[in-house]
């Protein structure tokens, strides 16, 4: 009774551990169903459990050997050999077991049962798997392992980094051999160490996606970055396998994430990535987490992101030179777009990290908080000059005098720290050149030199101011020392030949007129192209006459007549020096008389280029010579008397010139749009151009018309090889970022309107918009729209209209 | 302009000999006949960190305005490429 309960107890086992088994394999759990199938078919060895056992090895074996154990995936193959295998489908999936497993040779078979064209597929199989794993490839494919043997020496050449070798190697692959795939590979991964994303592309590209060096080359395409590290789990772990190599861990993905926020400007996202990853990415490779933090840094600061910043500071460790993030911190308030972030709180606490920052000697020190000096006095000058520059209407002037104040406060305090420190002079003299202060800047200038003895700049700008306020002899000294330093500059000769003049000047105004003609004679050995002008005749003229030399002076005088087609200019240049040179008051009527007389002649454009030249050279120095303001007078006169001449463009740049500082605004735009009809590739004409529509101010200029001539005018003298375009780029720059700040203020007060909901109605018109509107409505009521537009300016309106 | 420290791989605390030693290895490495383009790189770069004042203004002043993410990203991948992968591991990766 008992052994029948045992024996039914047994088959019912048998029925339920089939069914499981059953279940397990569909499930894919062939360990399991391997493990029951067993016992049953030991148990109950019928076809159906034979079956199962069967596709219970196979699977097994298959899923042992995509796990990577080989071996035991092996010893499964064989349990199934020795049971034999009867069934269709196992039949068919074990020559590619037994080739993975490397017992090829044991199907049971041999491959004469097999198709022509499954005999083709494992043999490409076969050809990858002895380039991979040499010892599993069948002993019945001896080329087979040759080839392949060929392929790992290549490999092995191209680690050694002996890419001749291993092409080589290569040469003997013919096209239609199993291994053509892989000398493509091969070449593929030399043009990969070499960094030629072509030669890669090119020979990769024809790799045949089913075989193992596509699989390969995969995730060096990503390391390449040729190729994008997909939502792939197998691609992600062989990229990082590969990072192993140089880092401790995989960071590309890491880093690519944060790459990705920081593009989408995702800061919420980029600083939660790194609040979790930055421990580990630390630990993977300590140089690219300081890059990493350096850049991110960057980018906040670059940013002007102060409240991210703020976030980011809290993450990472701050650097040893900013150990309490304030240097980042005004860097990033210089940055931002938000006036009310102030750089000046996060310098001054910083200059206090920096009285005992470890991190510098105390002589970096010094000059680190001297330059941070700088840093703060060059905000306060941009603040000084922004608030010069508004066009708002309101008065600045205390607020430009406070800027101005902490400028000069922050200048000496750079002096005292770093007193050799050349560029922080220049910019208080810069500083001190922009607000009109000449003497100042010469005073910086005279400073920088005390410590900068052989600086350039500074001698050149001594020299230059010290000609202009009529000080050749003081002018002299530093010409000459800068003439020392650069003997062949143009500019320094042009100054030093410039104070050798003016020191004759005034050499012969205190009788000294030996002296005087020495320097004559110095200035005309320093520049003997320009000794026979009729300028410098004119000017020995004087100083023979101021000598009590008539004969010598009456030579000169005659010379200089030689020079020219009409006397005009020389008898201007006659009166002005002779005023200069202190003659006698007939002398100076004498000259100016015929000066006076010349004038009434017909006019023609050198005359009048000539005088425009020699007079606005005296109008740009500080102190003008007596009587200059009456001889422009009568030049302006003569100027416009030259509405028929035949203009030379040199000449008539000249005249715009003089009539630049004239505010004579109607004939300079009539005489620059004639220069720009003859030569439109001048750009100072455009300039002009442009500058006029500008001081139309802000309802009357045209915006368009002004920034093309000032675009254009850019443009040409950018070209130029004239040094006197170089300032022409500067100043129409000027002129665009003038009507860029007209565009603002316009903007600001539609905004500040908009918000308080009181705005006029003509508030949101353009300048140019209003102007148009002006245009038409005058046009409709038959009135003059430049008579309105001048009372809206003036701000004296017209009841009657 | 890339970062000069990392032209020249150098820390930014480097010392002034260490800084023209590692300047000279990479002017040899980079002969100006042979590498133009590099040679006035590194040259740019060790212009701009040899003077001390440059060098200190930048430290003080330039928070790394001259690299991105993409560039650490092209460097360390730059890196792994100019890596030799020992035969074994390169072929490892043919697995499925």
């Amino acid at each position: 009774m008992a052994s029948k309960r045992k024996k039914r107890s047994k088959g019912r086992l048998a029925v339920t551990l089939i069914d499981r088994a059953k279940r397990n394999l569909e499930r894919g759990d062939f360990k399991q169903a391997l493990k029951d199938v067993r016992v049953c078919y030991r148990q109950a060895p019928t076809p159906d459990c034979r079956c199962f056992l069967e596709h219970a090895y196979i699977g097994r074996a298959q899923q042992l050997l995509q796990n990577g154990l080989v071996e035991d995936s092996r010893r499964i193959v064989r349990d199934l050999l020795d049971l034999g295998v009867t069934e269709p489908a196992v039949e068919a999936g074990l020559p590619d077991l037994l080739l993975s497993v490397g017992m090829f040779d044991c199907l049971p078979q041999g491959d004469d049962a097999l198709t022509d064209e499954e005999r083709d597929r494992l043999r490409v199989k076969a050809a990858d798997q002895a380039v991979v794993q040499p010892r599993n490839t069948p002993k019945s494919m001896p080329e087979v392992r040759e080839d392949a043997q060929q392929i790992r020496t290549a490999l092995e050449a191209v680690e050694r980094g002996d890419e001749s070798v291993a092409l080589g190697y290569l040469r003997d692959i013919p096209r239609q051999s199993l291994f053509a795939d892989w000398k493509y590979f091969v070449r593929g991964l030399i043009a990969y160490y070499g960094h030629d994303k072509t030669g890669m592309a090119a020979n990769w590209s024809r790799l045949d996606a089913d075989r193992a060096a596509t699989r390969i080359a995969a995730p060096l395409k990503v390391v390449a970055g040729v190729a994008s590290l997909r939502d792939d789990g197998n691609l992600r772990s062989k990229v990082s396998r590969l990072e192993n190599q140089v880092t401790n861990g995989a960071v590309l993905g890491r880093l690519t994430r944060l790459r990705q926020s920081t593009a989408d400007r995702d800061w919420p996202l980029l600083l939660k990535t790194l609040r979790v990853d930055q421990r580990s990415l630390r630990e993977t490779d300590e140089g690219v987490y300081r890059r990493l933090v350096s850049c991110l840094c960057g980018v906040f600061v670059n940013d002007g992101l102060v409240e991210e910043l703020e976030e980011f500071s809290r993450i990472v460790d701050p650097l040893p030179i900013d150990p309490r993030w304030n240097r980042a911190k005004a860097i990033a308030c210089e940055h931002s777009d938000y006036d009310d972030e102030d750089p000046e709180e996060y310098w001054h606490k910083y200059l206090r990290d920096l009285e005992d920052l470890p991190v510098f000697s105390p002589a970096q020190r010094d000059l680190a908080r001297g330059l941070v000096w700088l840093r703060m006095a060059e905000y306060y000058v941009t603040d000084a000059v922004g608030l010069r520059n508004c066009r708002c209407g309101a008065d600045h002037r205390t607020y430009i005098k406070e800027a101005e104040k902490r400028a000069r406060g922050a200048f000496q305090q750079c002096f005292m720290l770093a007193p050799a420190h050349a560029p922080a002079y220049v910019a208080a003299a810069t500083f001190h050149a922009i607000a009109d202060r000449p003497e100042e800047a010469a005073k910086v200038h005279q400073r920088l030199l005390e410590h900068v003895p052989a600086h350039l700049d500074a001698l050149l700008f001594l020299a230059e101011y010290h000609v202009s306020h009529g000080e050749g002899l003081k002018a002299h000294e530093f010409a000459l020392r800068a003439h020392e330093l650069k003997p062949l500059g143009k500019k320094t000769r042009g100054l030093l030949w410039a104070t050798h003049t003016e020191a004759a000047c005034e050499l012969a105004r205190t009788q000294q007129y030996d002296k005087a003609r020495s320097e004559v004679a110095a200035a005309d050995r320093l520049q003997p192209a320009r000794k026979d002008d009729y300028d410098v005749l004119a000017r020995k003229a004087a100083l023979e006459i101021k000598a009590g030399n008539p004969g010598a002076a009456r030579r000169f005088v005659e010379q200089a007549l030689e020079q020219l087609d009409e006397p005009t200019a020389l008898w201007l240049v006659m009166t002005m020096e002779a005023i200069r040179y202190d003659l006698p008051w007939q002398e100076v009527c004498l000259y100016e008389k015929r000066w006076c007389q010349a004038l009434k002649r017909r006019c023609c454009s050198e005359t009048a280029g000539l005088m425009c030249h020699v007079l606005d050279a005296h109008l740009r120095m500080p102190q003008p010579y007596p009587q200059h303001e009456e001889h422009t007078r009568i030049l302006l006169q003569y100027v416009r008397r030259c509405s028929r001449v035949k203009w030379r463009p040199e000449d008539l740049r000249h005249v715009c010139e003089f009539l630049e500082p004239l505010e004579e605004l109607k004939l300079l735009a009539k005489l620059a749009t004639k220069g720009i009809r003859k030569c439109p590739e001048i750009g100072y004409f455009h300039w002009v151009m442009g500058m006029v529509e500008i001081e139309k101010g802000p309802f009357r200029y045209k915006r368009k018309l002004t920034l093309k001539r000032l675009r254009q005018a850019i443009e040409l003298a950018s070209e130029s090889s004239d040094p006197r375009d170089k300032p022409v780029v500067e100043n129409a720059k000027r002129g665009l970022s003038l009507i860029e700040d007209i565009s603002h203020h316009h903007d600001d007060d539609l905004d500040e309107s908009s918000e308080n909901g009181c705005g006029d109605p003509m508030d949101g018109v353009a300048p140019e918009d209003l102007r148009n509107v002006i245009e038409t409505v005058c046009g409709r009521l038959g009135l003059d729209p430049e008579e309105i537009l001048d009372e809206l300016v003036g701000g004296q309106p017209d009841k009657s209209r | 302009m890339a970062d000069p420290y990392s032209i020249l791989d150098v820390s930014p605390d480097v010392d002034e000999a260490t800084l023209r030693r590692r300047y000279l290895e990479l002017v040899r490495r980079n002969p100006p006949e042979k590498c133009p383009r590099q040679f006035a790189e590194i040259r740019e770069a060790y212009e701009q960190l040899r003077d001390p004042v440059r060098r200190l203004e930048r430290q003080l002043f330039q928070v790394r305005g001259g690299e991105s993410v993409d560039d650490v990203i092209a460097d360390l991948r730059s890196r792994v490429q100019a890596t030799r992968i020992p035969t074994e591991i390169l072929l490892s990766l043919a697995e499925r």
